[in-house]
């Protein structure tokens, strides 16, 4: 449920809240292939010609990082990750175009701006020009202003040049004289070898971290000063770094309500499904551990501190007239709904359906009997029937950890413990209900028939097989 | 979710270390080496999993290693790092619903040690225990045999024992008489008992834990007198022993007037306090090493070890309502019946999961064999399909489903001049043989699994080899079937958690060790 990213990060949400919305049914967005293609060759110049700049003796190692880097931006565009679609693009562009107007010096390092369909809540520059921000993010936010900011603090390290000056950095340590000297040494002695080389990465890694800590700090800073020129408010700042603090927290006011959802008459939901196993090193050690860990190696400063920095400076800058929404209040709010939406097309269609599943079950519990999330649950749970029948399920569903939010893993534990007879029969009785009003939808007779077919409703699947083709001329699935 | 992106950054950070071409890295300076692992086992549940690293060495006599425990979920539950003699194996690991032991064996100093982890992840209790001539010699020759037939050599003599300890069964050799001692440790207070039979000389003793009951531990003793030409007769013995003081509570020969019997399971009826066996019977004056089975038997013993009452089920009556076999259990195109488990289940049926067999006569051999004076001359076992047996509560056949799988073949050391069953015995103790690969059920059996190799081959070359598994779940059987085809140089299957099998990819060229959990269907 997570991607690795190479750059600088940065990543936020807050508590899950919806206000109450105009329900309007989802369309995939469509990508302008044209338009992806454009944008990934202006990427792809940039690093022909930034890396043809590098000069000096370690250049080899600096081209080898562009190339890795440029590599993950490609990924990106052949994972079908970038949004490209118009009205995507227009919207993220012009809140873009605000902030770039008003710091008319941040045009000489020609920022792109990508839309990704991750599910993920980050945004991030990869610091050659190209910032990236997720779905996951923006759906989580709750105005302009906050999205301003997040922009604002990737250009601001796109500006000060952190991502570079980290590579540089890094390349300069391990090539040193020094380092290769303490290596050698390493090498050479007969005993102790573990200790001594994980000490000297760890130092080199805590020097990375606490160097990144710092980058954060400034790009706060650097993000109000270019925030402040334009029209939004400043005061979001905080509001923004208040929403990354509650990230932890974002399954509590939620509930996937698994006992309802697959709970049926005749095929009543048992507890067992969603029992955890009793772990024989209990959970507090690991969370200790990572605790321990994560103080020391964490590449973002605690946001407390983070507010406790940046608040005197937004107080002084904070005028009259700043605003939540500069471009349009409507859009956003739109968007923020598809995007929810668009996440789950996303992670079906990447093949990774745990995710998918949890985001329908979380959404269908705020849009019940929403067809489109209907059928996602029923293509997920077909999906899932399928590779445990295959015995491939874990290329397709990660497994239980407590790391993953209560919600999440009360999900991946039904996964794990229901067994392949379980799933038949929940995917049947699920759908059983909606047969009526899905019956014109592609897509729903699609997890239907599927359904039947798993269930071994043999004279069903017959006659819903016969329907489809007769309804769908021109029809997309064969069984 | 923040926690796990935090660790992956790490990661990274970790493995950008190793980038610069043709200069040195921390990879290429240091490695952690695997030196075993296994399955962390509560009766037949599985706990987890230990992965045995030799990851420092510190001085000319100690190393550094570094224990990881994962949970049955695969995730890191603990590293535990700690600096020994260098010569340290792993044998064991059992969790006992309370604390965890790792049983190792110090080569050089010649003992175990027994370590107990709380839940805490920290040491709490070490036992070492100094071994015999012949315990060493026990595990010299194991080693020497799992270093010959490039095995990974699997021990299992270590049980837990509900929340109050550990029992560990430790073998022991002297060419000319093997026996045997039982070692109980405690975990909830430090407390240590031994139990070791009284010696005989040229008798060869193989034991095994056969049962336990809150008060008791059941040993099975097969005694075999040793002569000029090997073996002599078998003599099989129940051992009974109080678990809270190591004495023992009796010892008898398992049989009665009329027959004699080999015990395949032992359970414990408290409430009647009653032991129950079922085995396999014989004549009551049969020679055991040269006779065939008549049948099975399930014997009631009372709390001296006395038979209260026996119920037989014979080849010729009962067993041929079902199969077509004639007096001694040999099966039209099965061939024999090896026992692999038998258990209760919570609906009170008995199932006996059993897997048929062949010996290979080899006229030629044999006549070499006396030619030459040598009775090691091996025997073929040809093992056949899976089949299920289903008993009711009154000890009566319900049912026999037979599960086919293609045959197989091992080969037995001196096993031409044994009957077919003593040649079993000898593949299923000394070679970790048959197809069968292992058992896991709940603690009421309500649901339980059973898994085996199925291997297809054409003119001697492997074909397709698959883990198939039968299935006991709501009151049904399902079969599936796990292809294991791969690129890896090694790969070993080991049961999971209920309901999944862990598959281990070793990749020798990458020097990567693969994981993953499959779902049983």
């Amino acid at each position: 449920m997570t991607k690795i990213f190479f750059s600088l990060c940065f990543f936020f949400c807050f508590l899950f809240v919806c206000a109450a919305q105009q329900h309007v049914a989802y369309k995939p967005f469509t990508d302008d292939s044209l338009k992806n293609a454009a944008t990934i060759a202006s990427i792809r110049q940039k690093f022909i010609s930034d890396s043809l700049a590098i000069t000096g003796e370690n250049k080899k190692d600096f081209r080898s990082l562009y190339s890795q880097r440029f590599a993950n931006i490609q990924q990106m565009f052949i994972k079908k990750e970038v949004i490209a679609d118009a009205a995507v693009k227009d919207y993220i562009y012009n809140i873009f175009e605000e902030i770039l107007k008003a710091n008319p010096k941040l045009q000489s390092y020609n920022p792109q701006i990508l839309v990704s369909r991750n599910y993920w809540p980050n945004a991030y520059s990869f610091g050659e020009g190209t910032i990236v921000v997720n779905i996951g993010l923006m759906y989580r936010l709750k105005n302009e202003a906050q999205l301003a900011f997040v922009l604002c603090h990737e250009l601001s390290h796109l500006q000060l040049d952190h991502s570079n000056k980290r590579i540089a950095q890094y390349i300069t340590t391990i090539n040193s004289k020094e380092y290769q000297h303490e290596l050698k040494r390493i090498q050479k002695s007969e005993y102790q070898k573990r200790q001594q080389a994980e000490l000297l990465a760890k130092n080199i890694v805590l020097n990375g971290r606490r160097h990144s800590r710092e980058d954060e700090t400034s790009a706060d800073a650097g993000a109000l000063e270019l925030m402040i020129n334009t029209r939004f408010d400043v005061k979001q700042i905080i509001t923004a770094l208040e929403l990354l603090d509650s990230i932890d927290d974002e399954a509590a006011g939620t509930n996937l309500e698994l006992e309802k959802q697959f709970n049926f008459v005749s095929y009543p939901f048992q507890s067992k499904w969603i029992e955890k196993p009793k772990s024989f090193f209990g959970d507090a050690v690991v969370d200790e551990k990572m605790k321990r860990e994560a103080d020391s190696l964490k590449t973002h400063p605690d946001c407390s501190k983070r507010i406790k920095l940046i608040r005197p400076k937004i107080d002084q800058a904070s005028v009259n007239g700043q605003l939540e929404f500069v471009v349009s209040e409507g859009t956003f709010k739109q968007l923020k709904q598809q995007f929810r939406y668009e996440i789950i097309e996303h992670c079906y269609s990447s093949k990774e359906i745990s995710e998918a599943l949890y985001y329908a079950l979380l959404l269908l519990h705020e849009q019940p009997d929403d067809l489109y999330l209907v059928t996602s649950v029923g293509k997920c749970l077909h999906e899932i029937y399928s590779a445990q029948k295959n015995h491939e399920l874990n290329r397709i569903c990660e497994l239980p950890n407590d790391v993953f939010n209560v919600q999440y893993n009360s999900l991946l534990l039904f996964i794990q413990n229901a067994r392949l007879g379980d799933f038949a029969a929940i995917n049947y009785y699920f759908l059983l209900p909606y047969e009526e009003k899905g019956k014109a939808n592609e897509e729903f007779l699609y997890a239907l028939i599927n359904s039947k077919s798993n269930y071994n409703k043999t004279e069903e699947k017959s006659k819903w097989i016969t329907y489809y083709i007769q309804y769908f001329n021109q029809h997309k699935y064969s069984f | 979710m923040k926690s796990k992106l935090l660790l992956l950054l790490c990661f990274v950070m970790l493995s950008q270390l190793t980038f610069a071409q043709g200069k040195l890295s921390i990879d290429n300076v240091y490695a952690l080496t695997l030196r075993n692992s296994g399955t962390i086992n509560d009766g037949d549940e599985i706990k987890g999993y230990y992965l045995f690293y030799q990851s420092d060495k510190i001085d000319k006599k100690f190393n550094e290693f570094t224990l990881r425990i994962l949970d049955p979920n695969l995730r890191i539950a603990n590293d535990i790092k700690f600096i020994d003699s260098k010569n340290l194996r792993l044998m064991e690991a059992a969790y006992n619903g309370d604390k965890l032991m790792f049983a190792f064996h110090d080569i050089e100093n010649k003992s175990h040690s027994y370590r107990v982890y709380g839940t805490d992840g920290k040491i709490k209790t070490t036992y070492t225990t100094k071994l015999s001539k012949g315990a060493n010699l026990y595990h010299f020759i194991e080693n020497m045999n799992s270093e010959m037939n490039n095995i990974d050599r699997t021990d299992k003599n270590l049980y837990s024992i509900d929340t109050k300890g550990y029992i560990s069964l430790i073998p022991t050799n002297n060419f000319t008489s093997s026996s045997f001692s039982i070692n109980y440790y405690g975990s909830a207070e430090e407390n240590q008992w031994t139990y070791t039979p009284e010696s005989r000389s040229n008798y060869m003793t193989e034991a095994d834990v056969v049962g336990f009951s809150e008060r008791e531990i059941f040993i099975e003793e097969i005694k075999t007198k040793t002569n000029m030409m090997g073996g002599g007769n078998i003599e099989s013995w129940l051992l009974c022993l109080d678990i809270k003081t190591g004495k023992k509570v009796y010892e008898v020969l398992t049989k009665t007037n009329e027959i004699q019997f080999l015990p395949i399971t032992v359970m414990q009826d408290s409430s009647e306090n009653e032991t129950k066996l079922i085995g396999l019977y014989y004549k009551s004056d049969a020679y055991v090493t040269k006779a065939k089975p008549l049948g099975i038997v399930f014997i009631t013993l009372n709390k001296s070890g006395e038979v209260k009452k026996e119920t037989r089920l014979s080849w010729e009556n009962e067993f041929s309502k079902f199969l077509k076999t004639n007096a001694y259990g040999k099966i039209e195109d099965i061939g024999y019946l090896y026992f692999h488990e038998i258990i209760k289940s919570s609906n009170g049926k008995y199932y006996a999961i059993t897997e048929g067999f062949t010996k290979a006569d080899d006229g030629a051999g044999k006549a070499l064999g006396v030619y030459l004076g040598s009775t090691n001359v091996p025997a073929k076992i040809k093992t056949t399909d899976m089949l299920m047996i289903e008993l009711n509560e009154n000890f009566t056949i319900n049912d026999i489903k037979i599960y086919p799988k293609n045959p197989n073949y091992y080969m037995v050391a001196g096993g031409a001049f044994m009957t077919p069953h003593m040649a079993s015995y000898q593949l299923k103790l000394n070679y970790g043989g048959f197809d069968y690969d292992f058992f896991q059920g709940n603690k009421d059996r309500s649901n339980f699994v059973i898994g085996y190799t199925n291997v297809k081959k054409s003119n001697e070359r492997v074909e397709e080899v698959s883990l198939n598994t039968i299935t006991f779940y709501n009151g049904e059987f399902t079969t599936d079937k796990i292809n294991l085809e791969t690129n890896a140089t090694r790969i070993r299957v080991l049961p999971a958690k209920l309901g999944s099998v862990l598959i281990m990819e070793y990749f020798k060229k990458e020097k990567k060790l693969e994981l993953r959990l499959e779902k049983i269907n």
